[in-house]
Protein backbone atom coordinates (compact mmCIF):
# COMPACT_ATOMS: atom_id res chain seq x y z
CA UNK A 1 0.00 0.00 0.00
CA UNK A 2 1.08 3.39 -0.96
CA UNK A 3 1.11 5.76 2.22
CA UNK A 4 2.50 8.92 0.22
CA UNK A 5 2.32 9.71 -3.53
CA UNK A 6 3.38 13.25 -4.62
CA UNK A 7 2.85 14.30 -8.07
CA UNK A 8 5.18 17.67 -9.43
CA UNK A 9 4.61 19.06 -6.17
CA UNK A 10 6.19 22.37 -6.26
CA UNK A 11 6.67 26.18 -4.58
CA UNK A 12 8.26 29.12 -5.15
CA UNK A 13 8.76 31.78 -2.32
CA UNK A 14 9.60 34.94 -4.59
CA UNK A 15 12.54 34.03 -7.15
CA UNK A 16 13.45 31.02 -4.85
CA UNK A 17 12.37 28.14 -6.33
CA UNK A 18 12.24 26.02 -3.08
CA UNK A 19 10.86 22.43 -4.16
CA UNK A 20 10.85 21.68 -8.01
CA UNK A 21 8.56 19.76 -9.52
CA UNK A 22 8.74 16.74 -7.09
CA UNK A 23 7.37 13.67 -7.12
CA UNK A 24 7.97 10.68 -4.50
CA UNK A 25 6.31 7.76 -3.55
CA UNK A 26 6.75 6.23 -0.47
CA UNK A 27 5.45 2.80 0.51
CA UNK A 28 4.27 1.26 3.81
CA UNK A 29 6.96 0.15 6.03
CA UNK A 30 9.43 1.82 4.66
CA UNK A 31 11.80 4.45 6.19
CA UNK A 32 12.36 7.23 4.05
CA UNK A 33 15.38 9.92 3.89
CA UNK A 34 14.93 13.06 2.45
CA UNK A 35 18.59 14.13 2.29
CA UNK A 36 19.89 17.10 1.08
CA UNK A 37 22.26 20.29 2.29
CA UNK A 38 20.65 23.34 4.23
CA UNK A 39 18.26 25.02 1.81
CA UNK A 40 17.36 22.12 -0.90
CA UNK A 41 13.49 21.94 0.38
CA UNK A 42 13.07 19.62 2.49
CA UNK A 43 11.20 21.15 5.28
CA UNK A 44 8.97 23.31 2.51
CA UNK A 45 8.28 19.55 0.65
CA UNK A 46 7.10 18.34 4.46
CA UNK A 47 5.35 21.54 5.36
CA UNK A 48 3.34 21.47 2.07
CA UNK A 49 2.69 17.97 2.94
CA UNK A 50 1.97 18.27 6.42
CA UNK A 51 -0.62 21.12 4.96
CA UNK A 52 1.17 24.29 6.32
CA UNK A 53 2.34 25.70 3.47
CA UNK A 54 0.51 25.87 -0.16
CA UNK A 55 2.33 24.23 -2.69
CA UNK A 56 1.74 26.96 -5.65
CA UNK A 57 1.44 23.41 -8.09
CA UNK A 58 1.25 19.62 -7.86
CA UNK A 59 -0.47 17.02 -5.90
CA UNK A 60 -0.16 14.80 -3.22
CA UNK A 61 -1.93 12.13 -1.56
CA UNK A 62 -1.81 10.36 2.10
CA UNK A 63 -2.92 6.79 2.75
CA UNK A 64 -4.42 6.21 -1.29
CA UNK A 65 -6.41 9.58 -1.13
CA UNK A 66 -6.84 11.01 1.89
CA UNK A 67 -6.07 14.50 2.51
CA UNK A 68 -5.74 17.42 5.22
CA UNK A 69 -6.82 17.24 8.64
CA UNK A 70 -8.14 13.48 8.86
CA UNK A 71 -4.91 12.46 6.93
CA UNK A 72 -3.07 14.75 9.47
CA UNK A 73 -4.27 13.17 12.90
CA UNK A 74 -3.17 9.87 11.58
CA UNK A 75 0.72 11.16 11.17
CA UNK A 76 2.71 11.85 14.12
CA UNK A 77 4.86 14.85 12.76
CA UNK A 78 7.51 17.53 14.28
CA UNK A 79 8.54 20.39 11.45
CA UNK A 80 11.12 21.90 12.17
CA UNK A 81 11.24 23.27 15.95
CA UNK A 82 9.14 21.70 19.08
CA UNK A 83 6.31 23.77 19.47
CA UNK A 84 4.40 24.18 22.51
CA UNK A 85 2.82 26.77 24.93
CA UNK A 86 5.53 28.09 27.15
CA UNK A 87 3.37 28.50 30.20
CA UNK A 88 2.17 25.27 30.39
CA UNK A 89 3.40 22.17 31.55
CA UNK A 90 4.18 18.99 29.50
CA UNK A 91 1.51 17.41 30.69
CA UNK A 92 -0.88 20.08 29.49
CA UNK A 93 0.75 20.37 26.57
CA UNK A 94 0.38 16.60 25.53
CA UNK A 95 -2.95 16.89 26.87
CA UNK A 96 -3.77 19.65 24.02
CA UNK A 97 -2.28 17.25 21.26
CA UNK A 98 -4.37 14.53 22.54
CA UNK A 99 -7.65 16.34 21.84
CA UNK A 100 -6.73 17.29 18.40
CA UNK A 101 -5.87 14.10 17.28
CA UNK A 102 -9.11 12.61 19.16
CA UNK A 103 -6.54 10.22 20.91
CA UNK A 104 -7.13 8.94 25.02
CA UNK A 105 -5.90 11.53 27.09
CA UNK A 106 -4.36 8.20 29.16
CA UNK A 107 -1.46 7.66 26.52
CA UNK A 108 0.15 10.42 27.79
CA UNK A 109 1.67 8.66 30.70
CA UNK A 110 2.93 6.05 28.23
CA UNK A 111 4.90 8.48 25.98
CA UNK A 112 6.24 10.72 28.22
CA UNK A 113 8.19 8.04 29.83
CA UNK A 114 9.02 6.63 26.79
CA UNK A 115 10.87 10.18 25.84
CA UNK A 116 12.24 10.09 29.68
CA UNK A 117 10.44 13.23 31.06
CA UNK A 118 8.17 11.10 33.65
CA UNK A 119 9.15 13.66 36.62
CA UNK A 120 9.42 16.54 34.72
CA UNK A 121 5.57 16.17 33.72
CA UNK A 122 4.17 19.03 35.69
CA UNK A 123 6.92 21.11 34.83
CA UNK A 124 6.10 24.25 32.44
CA UNK A 125 7.68 23.68 29.07
CA UNK A 126 9.95 26.87 29.00
CA UNK A 127 11.70 24.95 32.19
CA UNK A 128 12.90 22.80 29.71
CA UNK A 129 16.49 22.28 28.36
CA UNK A 130 16.63 21.84 24.34
CA UNK A 131 17.31 18.41 24.50
CA UNK A 132 13.76 17.75 26.56
CA UNK A 133 11.82 20.06 24.35
CA UNK A 134 12.79 17.85 21.78
CA UNK A 135 12.04 14.85 23.36
CA UNK A 136 9.00 16.11 24.36
CA UNK A 137 8.28 16.63 20.78
CA UNK A 138 9.11 13.23 19.98
CA UNK A 139 6.88 11.99 22.56
CA UNK A 140 4.05 13.89 21.53
CA UNK A 141 4.44 13.08 17.87
CA UNK A 142 3.81 9.56 19.10
CA UNK A 143 0.63 9.85 21.08
CA UNK A 144 -2.00 7.80 19.63
CA UNK A 145 0.68 5.24 18.20
CA UNK A 146 0.54 6.63 14.50
CA UNK A 147 1.38 4.17 11.54
CA UNK A 148 3.31 7.52 10.07
CA UNK A 149 6.12 9.57 11.24
CA UNK A 150 7.26 12.57 9.53
CA UNK A 151 10.65 13.74 11.33
CA UNK A 152 12.39 17.08 10.28
CA UNK A 153 16.17 17.59 11.51
CA UNK A 154 15.17 15.69 14.64
CA UNK A 155 18.05 15.57 16.22
CA UNK A 156 19.33 18.92 15.68
CA UNK A 157 20.75 20.75 19.07
CA UNK A 158 20.69 17.53 20.99
CA UNK A 159 23.95 16.04 22.49
CA UNK A 160 25.79 13.01 20.85
CA UNK A 161 24.25 10.96 23.84
CA UNK A 162 20.72 12.36 22.54
CA UNK A 163 21.21 12.00 18.99
CA UNK A 164 21.90 8.16 19.64
CA UNK A 165 18.68 8.03 22.32
CA UNK A 166 16.85 9.17 18.89
CA UNK A 167 18.29 7.16 16.59
CA UNK A 168 18.04 3.61 18.59
CA UNK A 169 14.00 4.88 19.02
CA UNK A 170 13.20 5.97 15.44
CA UNK A 171 14.90 2.21 14.58
CA UNK A 172 12.77 0.95 17.57
CA UNK A 173 9.52 2.30 16.11
CA UNK A 174 10.37 1.13 12.15
CA UNK A 175 11.28 -2.08 13.65
CA UNK A 176 7.05 -2.30 14.66
CA UNK A 177 6.60 -1.96 10.70
CA UNK A 178 6.04 1.62 11.27
CA UNK A 179 6.16 4.04 8.37
CA UNK A 180 9.11 6.54 8.58
CA UNK A 181 9.74 10.20 6.52
CA UNK A 182 12.70 11.42 7.73
CA UNK A 183 14.78 14.73 6.34
CA UNK A 184 18.01 15.34 7.42
CA UNK A 185 20.64 17.21 6.11
CA UNK A 186 23.12 14.42 7.99
CA UNK A 187 23.94 11.65 5.50
CA UNK A 188 25.29 9.04 8.80
CA UNK A 189 21.80 9.51 9.99
CA UNK A 190 20.14 8.44 6.93
CA UNK A 191 22.28 5.70 6.53
CA UNK A 192 22.22 4.87 9.72
CA UNK A 193 17.93 4.34 10.03
CA UNK A 194 16.83 4.58 6.17
CA UNK A 195 15.67 1.95 3.61
CA UNK A 196 14.90 4.70 1.20
CA UNK A 197 16.11 7.60 0.57
CA UNK A 198 15.31 10.62 -2.17
CA UNK A 199 18.62 13.30 -2.23
CA UNK A 200 17.05 16.70 -3.05
CA UNK A 201 19.34 19.89 -4.06
CA UNK A 202 17.82 23.14 -4.53
CA UNK A 203 14.28 21.87 -4.48
CA UNK A 204 14.90 19.36 -7.31
CA UNK A 205 15.34 15.54 -6.99
CA UNK A 206 18.69 14.23 -7.68
CA UNK A 207 18.26 10.81 -6.79
CA UNK A 208 16.07 8.55 -5.64
CA UNK A 209 16.72 4.66 -4.27
CA UNK A 210 17.17 1.89 -1.36
CA UNK A 211 19.70 3.53 0.57
CA UNK A 212 22.36 0.15 0.46
CA UNK A 213 22.49 0.68 -3.52
CA UNK A 214 22.63 4.81 -3.75
CA UNK A 215 24.53 5.63 -0.67
CA UNK A 216 25.98 3.00 1.31
CA UNK A 217 29.65 2.90 1.27
CA UNK A 218 31.44 0.02 -0.17
CA UNK A 219 34.73 -1.36 0.76
CA UNK A 220 37.48 0.03 -0.37
CA UNK A 221 40.61 -2.18 -0.33
CA UNK A 222 44.14 -0.33 -1.09
CA UNK A 223 46.74 -3.15 -2.50
CA UNK A 224 50.25 -2.80 -3.29
CA UNK A 225 52.52 -5.98 -4.27
CA UNK A 226 55.89 -6.52 -5.47
CA UNK A 227 55.09 -6.71 -8.87
CA UNK A 228 52.43 -4.63 -9.48
CA UNK A 229 51.97 -5.68 -13.22
CA UNK A 230 51.82 -9.28 -12.23
CA UNK A 231 49.18 -7.73 -9.99
CA UNK A 232 47.29 -5.21 -12.12
CA UNK A 233 47.24 -8.69 -14.63
CA UNK A 234 45.30 -10.39 -11.41
CA UNK A 235 43.09 -7.46 -10.79
CA UNK A 236 41.72 -7.65 -13.61
CA UNK A 237 40.77 -11.06 -13.95
CA UNK A 238 38.93 -11.01 -10.44
CA UNK A 239 35.54 -12.18 -9.68
CA UNK A 240 35.52 -10.71 -6.08
CA UNK A 241 36.04 -6.85 -6.98
CA UNK A 242 33.67 -4.38 -8.82
CA UNK A 243 36.30 -1.99 -10.10
CA UNK A 244 39.99 -1.03 -9.44
CA UNK A 245 42.20 1.97 -10.67
CA UNK A 246 45.74 2.41 -10.19
CA UNK A 247 47.03 5.57 -8.06
CA UNK A 248 50.64 5.87 -8.12
CA UNK A 249 52.35 2.38 -6.81
CA UNK A 250 49.11 1.48 -5.32
CA UNK A 251 45.66 0.07 -6.41
CA UNK A 252 42.72 1.12 -4.67
CA UNK A 253 40.13 -1.87 -5.41
CA UNK A 254 36.49 -1.21 -4.56
CA UNK A 255 34.38 -4.78 -3.94
CA UNK A 256 31.93 -6.23 -4.41
CA UNK A 257 28.62 -5.86 -2.33
CA UNK A 258 29.18 -10.04 -1.77
CA UNK A 259 32.58 -10.38 -1.45
CA UNK A 260 34.78 -9.31 1.76
CA UNK A 261 38.66 -8.31 1.68
CA UNK A 262 39.75 -12.07 2.38
CA UNK A 263 38.04 -12.86 -0.46
CA UNK A 264 40.65 -10.29 -2.45
CA UNK A 265 43.50 -11.87 0.08
CA UNK A 266 43.25 -15.20 -0.49
CA UNK A 267 42.35 -15.00 -4.36
CA UNK A 268 45.67 -13.24 -5.08
CA UNK A 269 47.79 -15.51 -2.34
CA UNK A 270 46.35 -18.43 -4.64
CA UNK A 271 48.26 -16.47 -7.58
CA UNK A 272 51.42 -16.76 -5.60
CA UNK A 273 51.83 -12.71 -5.23
CA UNK A 274 53.54 -11.28 -2.27
CA UNK A 275 51.51 -8.14 -1.15
CA UNK A 276 53.51 -5.12 0.05
CA UNK A 277 50.44 -3.40 1.74
CA UNK A 278 46.31 -4.06 2.12
CA UNK A 279 44.68 -1.62 3.68
CA UNK A 280 40.81 -1.83 4.01
CA UNK A 281 38.96 1.06 4.66
CA UNK A 282 35.59 2.36 4.45
CA UNK A 283 34.57 4.84 1.32
CA UNK A 284 34.59 8.31 2.74
CA UNK A 285 30.46 8.38 2.59
CA UNK A 286 30.49 12.18 3.39
CA UNK A 287 32.81 12.67 -0.22
CA UNK A 288 30.64 10.40 -1.79
CA UNK A 289 27.52 12.34 -0.97
CA UNK A 290 29.09 15.57 -1.39
CA UNK A 291 29.98 14.59 -4.46
CA UNK A 292 26.52 13.21 -5.65
CA UNK A 293 25.24 17.38 -4.59
CA UNK A 294 27.73 18.94 -6.42
CA UNK A 295 27.53 17.22 -9.70
CA UNK A 296 25.38 19.48 -11.61
CA UNK A 297 27.32 22.24 -9.94
CA UNK A 298 28.64 23.35 -13.27
CA UNK A 299 27.09 26.58 -14.87
CA UNK A 300 24.73 25.68 -17.67
CA UNK A 301 25.65 27.43 -21.36
CA UNK B 1 -17.58 22.27 18.60
CA UNK B 2 -16.65 20.41 22.34
CA UNK B 3 -13.52 19.42 20.92
CA UNK B 4 -12.48 23.01 20.28
CA UNK B 5 -14.01 24.45 23.55
CA UNK B 6 -11.90 21.88 25.39
CA UNK B 7 -8.61 22.84 23.61
CA UNK B 8 -8.98 26.24 23.74
CA UNK B 9 -10.16 26.45 27.44
CA UNK B 10 -6.73 24.67 28.35
CA UNK B 11 -4.84 26.96 26.90
CA UNK B 12 -6.46 30.01 28.03
CA UNK B 13 -7.64 29.47 31.60
CA UNK B 14 -3.88 28.69 32.46
CA UNK B 15 -2.58 31.83 30.94
CA UNK B 16 -0.99 34.37 33.05
CA UNK B 17 -1.61 37.37 31.10
CA UNK B 18 -5.37 35.98 30.72
CA UNK B 19 -6.06 35.93 34.40
CA UNK B 20 -4.44 38.82 35.52
CA UNK B 21 -6.22 40.94 32.87
CA UNK B 22 -9.39 39.22 33.95
CA UNK B 23 -8.81 40.28 37.61
CA UNK B 24 -8.05 43.51 36.62
CA UNK B 25 -11.35 44.22 34.41
CA UNK B 26 -13.95 42.26 36.85
CA UNK B 27 -11.72 44.91 39.45
CA UNK B 28 -12.51 48.02 37.50
CA UNK B 29 -16.05 47.53 36.92
CA UNK B 30 -17.06 46.60 40.24
CA UNK B 31 -15.13 49.34 41.50
CA UNK B 32 -16.49 51.84 39.21
CA UNK B 33 -20.04 50.41 39.35
CA UNK B 34 -19.46 51.27 43.34
CA UNK B 35 -18.07 54.33 43.56
CA UNK B 36 -19.97 56.03 41.02
CA UNK B 37 -22.86 56.66 42.77
CA UNK B 38 -21.03 58.14 45.84
CA UNK B 39 -20.03 60.97 43.65
CA UNK B 40 -21.67 64.06 44.52
CA UNK B 41 -21.45 67.35 42.48
CA UNK B 42 -21.84 70.57 44.14
CA UNK B 43 -22.53 72.71 41.32
CA UNK B 44 -22.88 75.72 43.16
CA UNK B 45 -26.57 75.83 41.19
CA UNK B 46 -29.68 76.02 42.39
CA UNK B 47 -29.66 75.89 46.04
CA UNK B 48 -26.69 73.19 45.93
CA UNK B 49 -29.08 70.62 44.54
CA UNK B 50 -27.25 67.93 42.77
CA UNK B 51 -28.47 68.13 39.62
CA UNK B 52 -26.67 65.12 38.07
CA UNK B 53 -28.83 63.16 40.05
CA UNK B 54 -26.47 59.97 39.65
CA UNK B 55 -28.29 57.72 41.51
CA UNK B 56 -31.37 57.65 39.20
CA UNK B 57 -28.65 56.11 36.80
CA UNK B 58 -28.76 52.93 39.24
CA UNK B 59 -32.71 52.41 39.47
CA UNK B 60 -34.25 49.30 37.93
CA UNK B 61 -35.08 50.08 34.58
CA UNK B 62 -32.20 52.65 33.73
CA UNK B 63 -29.24 50.26 35.35
CA UNK B 64 -28.77 48.31 32.47
CA UNK B 65 -28.45 50.66 30.03
CA UNK B 66 -25.77 52.22 32.77
CA UNK B 67 -23.88 49.27 33.12
CA UNK B 68 -24.08 48.00 29.60
CA UNK B 69 -22.39 51.65 29.32
CA UNK B 70 -19.64 51.15 31.81
CA UNK B 71 -18.66 47.93 30.95
CA UNK B 72 -18.35 48.50 27.24
CA UNK B 73 -16.07 51.65 28.80
CA UNK B 74 -13.37 48.58 28.89
CA UNK B 75 -14.44 46.55 26.22
CA UNK B 76 -10.53 47.43 25.03
CA UNK B 77 -9.34 45.45 27.43
CA UNK B 78 -11.00 42.19 26.04
CA UNK B 79 -10.10 43.46 22.76
CA UNK B 80 -6.15 43.22 24.12
CA UNK B 81 -6.93 39.86 25.32
CA UNK B 82 -7.94 38.47 22.07
CA UNK B 83 -4.55 40.34 20.54
CA UNK B 84 -2.79 38.19 22.88
CA UNK B 85 -4.11 34.74 22.88
CA UNK B 86 -4.48 35.09 18.74
CA UNK B 87 -0.69 36.78 18.92
CA UNK B 88 0.72 33.98 21.07
CA UNK B 89 -0.20 31.63 18.10
CA UNK B 90 1.41 32.84 15.92
CA UNK B 91 4.76 33.57 18.13
CA UNK B 92 4.32 30.07 20.10
CA UNK B 93 4.40 28.50 16.30
CA UNK B 94 1.45 26.64 17.51
CA UNK B 95 -1.32 27.68 15.18
CA UNK B 96 1.10 25.86 12.43
CA UNK B 97 1.46 22.94 14.89
CA UNK B 98 -2.15 22.81 15.41
CA UNK B 99 -2.74 21.88 11.46
CA UNK B 100 0.34 19.57 11.92
CA UNK B 101 -1.68 17.90 14.25
CA UNK B 102 -5.07 17.76 12.79
CA UNK B 103 -6.79 20.49 12.86
CA UNK B 104 -8.18 22.54 9.82
CA UNK B 105 -7.44 26.55 9.05
CA UNK B 106 -11.27 26.60 9.74
CA UNK B 107 -10.93 24.81 13.22
CA UNK B 108 -8.26 27.18 14.14
CA UNK B 109 -10.98 30.44 13.51
CA UNK B 110 -14.14 28.73 14.77
CA UNK B 111 -11.35 28.09 18.24
CA UNK B 112 -10.47 31.68 18.40
CA UNK B 113 -14.49 32.62 17.84
CA UNK B 114 -15.69 30.16 20.97
CA UNK B 115 -13.21 32.40 23.11
CA UNK B 116 -14.45 35.35 22.25
CA UNK B 117 -18.24 34.29 22.63
CA UNK B 118 -17.06 32.73 25.90
CA UNK B 119 -15.19 36.33 27.40
CA UNK B 120 -18.44 37.71 25.76
CA UNK B 121 -20.85 35.33 27.54
CA UNK B 122 -19.01 35.96 31.32
CA UNK B 123 -19.05 39.58 30.67
CA UNK B 124 -22.78 39.79 29.89
CA UNK B 125 -23.30 37.57 32.98
CA UNK B 126 -21.17 39.48 35.35
CA UNK B 127 -23.17 42.35 34.61
CA UNK B 128 -26.43 40.65 35.00
CA UNK B 129 -25.17 39.75 38.07
CA UNK B 130 -23.79 43.40 39.32
CA UNK B 131 -26.75 44.68 37.81
CA UNK B 132 -29.49 42.95 39.66
CA UNK B 133 -27.44 43.79 43.17
CA UNK B 134 -26.61 47.31 42.65
CA UNK B 135 -30.71 47.50 41.42
CA UNK B 136 -31.86 45.83 44.43
CA UNK B 137 -29.97 48.49 46.92
CA UNK B 138 -30.57 51.98 45.18
CA UNK B 139 -33.50 50.94 43.12
CA UNK B 140 -36.85 52.23 45.71
CA UNK B 141 -40.66 51.41 44.52
CA UNK B 142 -39.81 49.27 41.05
CA UNK B 143 -42.07 46.58 39.34
CA UNK B 144 -41.25 43.36 38.00
CA UNK B 145 -41.50 44.94 34.80
CA UNK B 146 -38.72 47.48 35.69
CA UNK B 147 -36.26 44.67 36.16
CA UNK B 148 -36.57 43.42 33.10
CA UNK B 149 -37.84 46.13 30.53
CA UNK B 150 -33.87 47.15 29.50
CA UNK B 151 -32.82 43.54 29.72
CA UNK B 152 -32.32 44.03 26.52
CA UNK B 153 -29.20 46.38 26.47
CA UNK B 154 -27.42 43.13 27.74
CA UNK B 155 -27.87 41.01 24.69
CA UNK B 156 -26.66 44.38 22.77
CA UNK B 157 -23.65 44.72 24.58
CA UNK B 158 -22.78 40.89 24.27
CA UNK B 159 -23.17 41.98 20.29
CA UNK B 160 -20.60 45.34 20.85
CA UNK B 161 -18.41 42.73 22.88
CA UNK B 162 -18.31 40.51 20.22
CA UNK B 163 -17.51 42.68 17.64
CA UNK B 164 -14.91 44.37 19.17
CA UNK B 165 -12.66 41.53 19.68
CA UNK B 166 -13.56 40.40 16.01
CA UNK B 167 -11.79 43.35 15.08
CA UNK B 168 -8.76 42.45 17.63
CA UNK B 169 -8.58 39.01 16.36
CA UNK B 170 -9.01 40.40 12.86
CA UNK B 171 -5.74 42.54 12.74
CA UNK B 172 -4.06 40.30 14.70
CA UNK B 173 -4.45 37.50 12.37
CA UNK B 174 -2.97 39.72 9.89
CA UNK B 175 -0.39 41.11 11.52
CA UNK B 176 0.40 37.85 13.47
CA UNK B 177 2.41 40.01 15.88
CA UNK B 178 0.79 40.79 19.68
CA UNK B 179 2.68 44.32 20.26
CA UNK B 180 2.54 45.82 16.76
CA UNK B 181 -1.28 44.82 17.15
CA UNK B 182 -2.07 46.14 19.95
CA UNK B 183 -0.57 49.34 18.40
CA UNK B 184 -2.25 49.16 15.22
CA UNK B 185 -6.11 48.88 17.24
CA UNK B 186 -5.30 51.72 19.39
CA UNK B 187 -4.18 53.98 17.07
CA UNK B 188 -7.28 53.29 14.56
CA UNK B 189 -9.51 53.23 17.28
CA UNK B 190 -8.56 56.17 19.57
CA UNK B 191 -6.59 58.38 16.85
CA UNK B 192 -6.98 57.48 13.06
CA UNK B 193 -10.80 56.72 13.11
CA UNK B 194 -11.51 60.02 15.15
CA UNK B 195 -9.78 62.46 12.70
CA UNK B 196 -10.90 60.39 9.71
CA UNK B 197 -14.74 60.63 10.85
CA UNK B 198 -14.25 64.37 11.82
CA UNK B 199 -12.48 65.21 8.78
CA UNK B 200 -15.24 63.26 6.66
CA UNK B 201 -17.97 64.41 8.57
CA UNK B 202 -16.70 68.35 7.57
CA UNK B 203 -15.52 68.08 4.26
CA UNK B 204 -17.31 65.16 2.14
CA UNK B 205 -20.70 64.76 3.95
CA UNK B 206 -22.10 65.42 7.43
CA UNK B 207 -22.98 61.95 9.64
CA UNK B 208 -20.88 60.01 7.03
CA UNK B 209 -18.41 59.23 10.06
CA UNK B 210 -21.51 57.75 12.08
CA UNK B 211 -20.98 55.19 9.85
CA UNK B 212 -17.06 53.66 10.78
CA UNK B 213 -16.93 50.75 12.12
CA UNK B 214 -15.49 51.16 15.63
CA UNK B 215 -17.84 54.41 16.18
CA UNK B 216 -20.94 52.17 15.43
CA UNK B 217 -19.84 49.62 17.95
CA UNK B 218 -19.24 51.71 20.57
CA UNK B 219 -21.90 53.25 20.07
CA UNK B 220 -23.99 50.76 20.92
CA UNK B 221 -24.57 51.37 24.65
CA UNK B 222 -25.04 55.18 24.24
CA UNK B 223 -23.85 56.94 27.36
CA UNK B 224 -26.60 57.28 29.73
CA UNK B 225 -28.72 60.58 29.61
CA UNK B 226 -27.78 62.53 32.38
CA UNK B 227 -27.34 66.17 33.01
CA UNK B 228 -23.79 66.09 31.72
CA UNK B 229 -24.57 64.69 28.59
CA UNK B 230 -27.37 67.13 27.64
CA UNK B 231 -24.63 69.83 28.53
CA UNK B 232 -22.37 68.75 26.15
CA UNK B 233 -24.69 67.90 23.43
CA UNK B 234 -26.26 71.10 23.49
CA UNK B 235 -22.70 72.37 22.80
CA UNK B 236 -21.96 73.17 19.25
CA UNK B 237 -18.36 71.80 19.08
CA UNK B 238 -19.36 68.62 20.25
CA UNK B 239 -22.09 67.70 17.66
CA UNK B 240 -20.23 64.61 16.74
CA UNK B 241 -20.20 63.36 20.50
CA UNK B 242 -24.18 62.95 20.93
CA UNK B 243 -25.31 62.18 17.54
CA UNK B 244 -25.95 58.55 17.28
CA UNK B 245 -27.59 56.49 14.51
CA UNK B 246 -31.03 54.84 15.69
CA UNK B 247 -30.51 51.73 17.67
CA UNK B 248 -31.57 48.81 15.12
CA UNK B 249 -29.29 50.60 12.24
CA UNK B 250 -26.15 50.77 14.77
CA UNK B 251 -26.91 47.15 15.83
CA UNK B 252 -27.41 46.03 12.64
CA UNK B 253 -24.24 47.36 11.16
CA UNK B 254 -22.36 46.43 14.29
CA UNK B 255 -23.69 42.31 13.08
CA UNK B 256 -22.81 43.17 9.28
CA UNK B 257 -19.23 44.74 10.13
CA UNK B 258 -18.72 41.66 12.47
CA UNK B 259 -19.62 39.55 9.98
CA UNK B 260 -17.32 41.04 7.42
CA UNK B 261 -14.36 40.99 9.69
CA UNK B 262 -15.07 37.41 10.21
CA UNK B 263 -15.01 36.70 6.72
CA UNK B 264 -11.49 38.60 6.21
CA UNK B 265 -10.02 37.02 9.17
CA UNK B 266 -10.96 33.56 7.72
CA UNK B 267 -9.49 34.52 3.87
CA UNK B 268 -6.20 35.15 5.19
CA UNK B 269 -6.16 32.62 7.14
CA UNK B 270 -7.21 29.79 5.07
CA UNK B 271 -4.83 31.33 2.15
CA UNK B 272 -1.48 32.43 3.85
CA UNK B 273 1.16 29.52 5.00
CA UNK B 274 1.09 29.13 8.70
Amino acid sequence: MSILETDGLDKSYGWVHAVNHLSLKVEAGQVYGILGPNGSGKTTTLSMLMGIVRPNGGTFRWFDGQHGPEANRRIGALIETPNFYPYLSLEQNLRIVCRIKGVDEKDIQRVIKLVGLYERQRSKFQTLSLGMKQRLALGSLLLGDPDVLVLDEVTNGLDPEGIAEVRSLIRQVASTGKTIILASHILDEVEKVCTHVVILKKGSKLAEGEVDNLIKGKEVVILAGEDNDLLGQALSDSSVIESFTKEGEEFKVILNPESKPGDLSKEIMEKGIVLTRLDIRKNRLEDQFLELVKQDNTPKP
Amino acid sequence: MMKLLRIESQKVLSYRVFQILAILYAGAFLLSASVFPLIKLNTNLANNQDILNLKSLYNFPQIWDTFAYFAAKSNLFLAIIIIFLVGNEYSYNTFRQHVVNGLSRQDLLHGKLIVIVGIALVNTVMVFVFGMIFGLIYSSGFTFHDIYSHLYMLGIYFIQAVSHMIVAMMIAVWLRNKTLAIVVLLVYQVILEPILRLVLNKYVLAKVGLFFPMRVITRLTPMPDIAITEMIKANSDFKDFGATLPLWLNLLLALGYGLIFYLITKAILVRRNL
